[in-house]
């Protein structure tokens, strides 16, 4: 019994994502609908900012290690049925923030250090230095210049004026796009989380 | 998700690391299972940053903030961007106001040399008269023109004293404002924190209920076992009975949260530990229960096949095993489903903490 239970966690350990296991993947995603990898991308991202809200040192790795579960899960099983992709990501993101718990519990580290974790002098980092801030803005410029121009125009103008004006702004637009004000401010969220992907690239 | 159960003000102490656990792992879920809680969830996220970057926040969001949120690097790249972003909306915006006042200028540059093209159109007829009417059709146009002048300087005067006025109500209106939301957005959160609080108090309520009907439950079939025995050994001279110590517990899901383990207490000369594990679904017709120890990672105690049982609201299911498998330190169930076809999958596992 322990020596077939090792071997399959030994298995686990190896496994590796093939291309097929991977399409595989995309599609259970999907649920039928072909999104272009949007969905995993997506996935990914949520995966991310979870574990990043849980204070994971290794958010990114946490999140790949958690797509990967889930997709050597379906190689086994053929198909997961019991949730909704969405759901039985999230579970498995939890089993994983569960077993980093565990790790940093046997470790002596105080959970609640780890879940409140303080700030100490990370303050200061906040702050960029005049060079930093300077790149910065210029890749920012490039970033928005590579936006499609409707896009650019939304951005820019959604950001323009300040309080009253800026609702007001805000207003008008929406109003000539033909969508809600909601609405309106979810499409620049997007907007602006391409921009900011694009800056964390360019500043490397 | 048909209905909202949430606004930006708890959407925000959800970020800001406020919220009681149980509230904070069902805003967990929905940021994977509902897209418009993921979508108001990023744009409450990037409002919070701006207000930080624009120095808006005040106290106790300010300390929070920056206590609790800074203290992730990818949440300090976040801030870092917005920063920018904020110094390019800033240019943006004076670029735009620019061009407006740009246009505004040749609109009116435009009007008054059309005005006075009209003006030499219309005298066509004058040139044929003379050239003395023609200059004093110069001199008057001349007059107008610095008249024109004047009047567009001073208009152009009273614009901007008007403006600076707009800009300084703007300025009064934007402190009102600001004022308002963060005492709106302490208000939320006490409301917040203090429903979690009672929320907690009442689960623990119902849990201390549940665990007394249960250890009076497992009390009484002691004693009938006792008396039953008692009863058939009536002529022979009676053994001294020995007790079975049984500690019951009831487990639930919400226990499994990451930080707080429960923790139960084994008291000395306990024979058996019976628990009740609270199902999040039932799903399966039978069941199987694994007691592993986490720090080896072996499985110590399997149940036999198990269905589940009406208890409360959720079904439950029934275990109980020798306390001698058991020292000081943490271990978890793993509940397995068992589906027709004889396979079994892992659903839940609940972690707690033994103390003897």
């Amino acid at each position: 019994m322990n020596s077939s239970s090792s071997q399959k966690s030994e298995q686990k350990k190896n496994w590796t994502l093939t291309p097929i296991a991977f399409r595989k993947f995309l599609e259970w995603l999907d649920e039928g609908a072909d999104s272009g990898g949007q969905k995993y991308l997506e996935m990914r991202g949520r995966l991310a900012a979870y574990f990043d809200r849980k204070n994971c040192p290794t958010a990114d790795e946490f999140a790949d290690e958690t797509l990967n579960r889930v997709a050597r899960r379906l190689e086994e099983e053929g198909t997961i049925k019991s949730e909704t992709p969405a759901k039985y990501c999230y579970i498995a993101a939890r089993f994983v923030f569960m077993e980093y718990l565990r790790g940093i519990d046997k470790k002596g580290v105080s959970l609640d250090d780890v879940l409140r974790k303080p700030l100490g002098d990370k303050l200061a980092a906040v702050e960029p230095d005049d060079e930093e801030k300077e790149k910065r803005l210029n890749c920012l410029e490039k970033c928005t210049d590579k936006l499609e121009p409707a896009n650019r125009d939304i951005i820019i103008r959604y950001y323009f004026g300040k309080e009253r004006v800026k609702i007001e702004n805000r207003r008008t637009l929406a109003e000539n796009l033909g969508i809600t004000v909601n609405a309106l401010s979810i499409r620049a969220c997007r907007i602006r989380d391409k921009l900011e992907a694009c800056v964390k690239k360019c500043v490397g | 998700m048909n209905e909202k159960t949430y606004n930006r003000q708890v959407i925000t102490a959800y970020l800001l690391g406020s919220l009681p656990e149980a509230e904070a792992e069902r805003f967990d879920e929905l940021s994977f299972t509902d897209d418009l809680f993921a979508d108001d969830l990023k744009t409450t996220e990037n409002d919070l940053i701006d207000a930080y970057v624009n120095g808006k926040l005040t106290n106790p969001t300010l300390e929070k903030f920056e206590s609790y949120y800074l203290a992730s690097p990818v949440r300090r790249e976040k801030v870092k961007f917005a920063q920018a972003f904020q110094v390019f909306a800033e240019k943006s915006s004076a670029v735009q106001i620019e061009k407006i006042s740009e246009n505004d200028k040749h609109k009116r540059v435009f009007a008054g040399f059309f005005s006075a093209l009209n003006i030499f159109a219309a005298p066509r007829r004058v040139w044929q008269w003379s050239f003395a009417a023609a200059a004093l059709l110069f001199m008057a146009l001349g007059g107008w023109l610095f008249f024109e002048n004047s009047r567009l300087r001073n208009q152009i005067s009273q614009t901007q004293e008007r403006r600076l006025e707009l800009e300084r109500r703007e300025k009064e209106l934007q402190g009102e404002i600001s004022e308002q939301r963060s005492a709106d957005l302490e208000k939320e959160q006490e409301l917040a924190r203090v429903r979690g609080e009672m929320a907690q108090l009442e689960k623990e309520k119902e849990q201390n209920r549940l665990n007394e009907q249960e250890r009076k439950r497992l009390a009484e079939q002691n004693q009938k076992r006792i008396a039953e025995r008692e009863l058939a050994n009536t002529r022979k001279p009676a053994p001294e009975p020995r007790r079975l110590n049984i500690a019951s517990f009831i487990l639930t899901p919400q226990l499994r949260g990451s930080n707080q383990l429960p923790t139960l207490s084994i008291p000395p000369q306990t024979d058996s530990a019976a628990m009740q594990l609270e199902l999040e679904s039932d799903d399966y017709a039978v069941y199987r229960v694994a007691l592993r120890n986490p720090s080896d990672n072996r499985i110590l105690w399997q149940s036999g096949r198990l269905k589940a049982k009406s208890g409360g609201e959720n079904k439950r299911l029934n275990i109980s095993f020798s306390t001698n498998l058991l020292k000081s330190q943490v271990y978890s169930l793993e509940v397995s489903g068992i589906s027709a076809d004889g396979t079994a999958e892992i659903i839940s596992n609940y972690s707690f903490r033994i103390v003897r």
